[in-house]
């Protein structure tokens, strides 16, 4: 008896270290979807969460030789300097968030799997579904493709840019949501003429989402010269190759009286700015949520906060970047063409890295992510912070987000060729860097055009010996 | 044959030192090293490196935004050289001297230290409160005593940003310095003192002809330490202003950083990290050699 016990056991212990050689683990760090330690509301911990790790746990239900291992980055290390040195070290986890224009630039290293073939392919847990990219919405997806045709990263939330503004102060100064840029104007001038600071943006300094949005709205001409140059459909995204050669060929230039438009109007418009716009490291959603600026351009992502601050004593209102109208310029198109929407997948873009491929556990990350990525688990995760949209089709959302997502349905960021960092990321800083000291008046805009259409010309050459592109 | 015995004869002290030497080549000098080279390459990290040359080099040196860059970090230069290296901390340095109380002295020692227990992050953002342009303390004090039409965004308007920075760490009585500049005064023998003072050599007439030039080693070492600071510097920047607006507050440091962590162009950036190497360098050999007194060399 004690012979045929001991022999069990030794079987046990071999049949467990066989299933734990068998069983395979897939790292994965979820950047803001990380799963907090404890779902007590602190200070320090203002969104507990934890549904990835419950989804991480579902899954390894039903396959019991996949182990989901989540890894915490260290809070203080810069998200693009942890990623190039696990990147460098080998150390990076399997499946890895990261903005898609970081991915463009590691494609020369085959540090990124792409995963069109996969995209291809049918998602086995959404019944019926024919091919895994048909569940994402199309704007926002396309909007990730890379400068090479393909789509390194997933994209499984959305947010959205917009105008916050104090209703109270709206009230007290008898204006409502502007609809029309001209009609903004006004609402601006009367909120400075009340002696309210009118508009205040964290992305003035940096970048200026509504300054792409303007852009794109005086320059639809342009739009549709660069579309016809490239036999581009007259809607959906412009790809860097459309761009880079519309650069070259004459037809995207800075000393077009169009772009001469939208760089006036930006001057125009600063004189409503908080006088520290340019300041790159101001806290300009704290001056908002302490009712001392009137309107606050920002994102979804600050709806949370705003619904839960015992600092917000004040009703509060969004709005979206105002349509341009004749009113205003006459290079608006006729009939007015709404704001595009700008944002897409930020939070929860994933992709999967080299060593994946490494350890050979590429499908086995795939198919997390498609696990993930059904409109069931996709509305589970996405919707545990409250401010973040799924962008899988049918997924359940917050209903306060509905209007944002309609918006972006319709096309955003992918579709407006001037935006930033379309080209490069160098282009977009040295850009943002004209536009600056044009608007703060330490050069005229001649200057500013000749410079920008400059550095215009040396993104557009860089993209163009990076990926061997022929016109 | 005498050199190996006695290399080893002291064979456990070498063993001893072995250690840092090896970490120091590993973490210091091999970096170093390895910029230079990888100067000459367009090289990101975990791609492959093309040689292309000097093209990192004249790409850095007429680049439009570099140039604003140097001459921005001149301006900084001067001014940490200048105030918060050398006049400031020698004219406390001489106060705390000339107390005649030790206890005195000691207390104030110790207020001078204190504030380096602050991380310099919390001081970045308390200056960023006080020159906040609508709410800033700065501004509400020019309000508040008439002066309300010079209140601007100080960090925001590309006149005043680099002024602003430099004006960060009033009084600039920097710690360390002011105690380093102490330290050789005190190290001044008696002796001189008391020969001058019968001479009638007091007062200003001392701190000229007997303090300054026998302090002067001290204030070669701050001269070098602040210069390496200021070129290689970019904290503040990156967290107050990112180099605008515009490029008014733009330095070097900044521009090699941002080359490297947000482009990607490493190569680019150990190009950058060479030009300042080579700076630091002759500006280090200039200060040696040009600052020096003989009344040095007899107080040693």
């Amino acid at each position: 008896m004690k012979k045929v016990f001991v022999v069990l056991v030794i079987l046990g212990l071999f049949i467990s270290s066989l299933n734990f050689a068998l069983a395979k683990e897939v790292s994965i760090w979820a950047q803001v979807y990380t799963p907090t330690k404890t779902m007590q509301v602190t200070p320090a911990n203002p969104y507990p969460r934890q549904a990835l790790k419950i989804l991480a746990e579902r899954y390894n239900k039903l396959h019991p030789d996949v182990t989901i291992k989540i890894i915490e980055k260290p809070a203080t290390a810069d998200d693009r300097q942890w990623i190039l040195t696990q990147m460098s070290g080998g150390t990076i986890p399997d499946i890895c968030w990261a903005h898609v224009w970081w991915v463009n630039e590691d494609i020369p290293k085959g540090w990124w799997v792409n995963l069109d073939p996969f995209l291809a392919q049918p998602n086995p847990y959404v019944e019926g579904n024919k091919k895994w990219l048909d569940l994402f919405l199309e704007g926002p997806t396309q909007a990730k493709i890379s400068p090479d045709g393909h789509l390194y990263i997933i994209p499984i939330d959305l947010v959205s840019t917009l105008f916050f503004y104090n209703k109270d102060i709206f009230d007290k100064v008898g204006v409502g949501a502007p609809k029309t840029w001209a009609e903004f104007m006004d609402v601006c001038a009367k909120l400075q003429g009340a002696g309210y600071l009118p508009i205040a943006s964290g992305s003035f300094a940096t970048f200026g989402w509504s300054w792409q949005q303007l852009g794109d709205m005086v320059m639809w001409k342009m739009e549709e010269d660069i579309r016809k140059l490239s036999n581009l459909p007259p809607t959906g995204r412009i790809p860097q190759e459309a761009i880079a050669k519309a650069v070259k060929k004459g037809v995207y230039n800075c000393n077009d009286d169009q772009y001469k438009e939208w760089m006036r109007l930006l001057k125009d418009w600063s004189k409503y700015w908080t006088k520290d716009w340019a300041a790159s490291g101001v806290d300009f959603a704290m001056k908002f949520r302490k009712g001392e600026v009137a309107i606050y351009e920002d994102g979804t992502w600050r709806w949370g906060e705003l619904k839960k601050d015992p600092l917000v004593k004040f009703k509060w209102g969004a709005f979206f970047t105002p349509t341009l109208t004749k009113d205003t310029s006459k290079f608006a198109a006729t009939p007015p063409r709404p704001a595009k929407a700008i944002g897409g997948a930020t939070a929860a873009q994933w992709g999967v890295t080299y060593m994946a491929e490494k350890r050979g556990v590429v499908n086995e990350a795939v198919d997390f992510i498609r696990y993930v990525t059904t409109p069931k688990n996709c509305g589970y995760l996405v919707n545990e912070l409250g401010f973040f949209i799924p962008n899988v089709k049918g997924a359940p959302m917050n209903p306060d987000l509905r209007p944002i997502f309609n918006q972006l349905k319709n096309g955003g960021e992918e579709t407006i060729f001037t935006y930033g960092d379309k080209l490069t990321e160098e282009y977009g800083q040295e850009r943002n860097r004209i536009f600056q000291r044009y608007i703060l008046g330490q050069i005229d805009l001649e200057t500013a055009v000749k410079e920008n259409q400059s550095a215009l010309e040396k993104a557009a050459d860089t993209m163009i010996e990076k990926y061997g592109w022929k016109f | 044959m005498e050199r190996k015995l006695r290399i080893w004869r002291y064979r456990n002290a070498y063993l001893f030192v072995l250690p840092t030497f090896i970490l120091l080549c590993i973490f210091n000098y091999y970096p170093a090293f390895s910029g230079l080279y990888r100067s000459l390459f367009d090289w990101a990290v975990g791609g492959q490196a093309k040689f292309i040359g000097f093209k990192n080099f004249i790409e850095i040196l007429t680049d439009k935004n570099f140039q604003i860059s140097v001459v921005n970090v001149i301006k900084l230069t001067i001014w940490n050289v200048l105030v918060p290296s050398l006049i400031i901390p020698i004219l406390v340095a001489e106060m705390i001297f000339n107390l005649h109380s030790p206890k005195a002295k000691y207390i104030y020692r110790v207020l001078v230290i204190s504030p380096m227990v602050i991380p310099s992050i919390v001081i970045l953002l308390i200056w960023q409160f006080i020159y906040d342009a609508d709410y800033g303390l700065l501004n509400a004090i020019l309000k508040n005593i008439g002066l309300g039409y010079l209140a601007r965004s100080w960090l925001g308007d590309p006149n005043t940003a680099l002024y602003a920075i430099m004006a960060i760490g009033f009084p600039w009585i920097g710690g360390t310095t002011v105690l380093i500049y102490l330290a050789g005064l005190m190290n001044i023998p008696n002796s001189i003192f008391d020969a001058a003072l019968l001479d009638g050599v007091i007062g200003l007439k001392r701190f000229f002809n007997i303090d300054l030039p026998l302090i002067t080693g001290q204030i070669k070492l701050c001269v070098i330490l602040s210069l390496i600071g200021t070129i290689q510097g970019y904290g503040t920047m990156l967290v107050l202003t990112g180099g605008g607006p515009g490029v008014a507050t733009l330095v070097p440091g900044l521009y090699m950083y941002q080359a490297a962590f947000n482009f990607g162009r490493m190569g680019f950036a150990s190009a950058v990290g060479v030009i300042l190497f080579l700076v630091i360098l002759w500006l280090t050999i200039l200060n040696m050699k040009y600052i020096s007194s003989p009344a040095e060399y007899e107080a040693q």
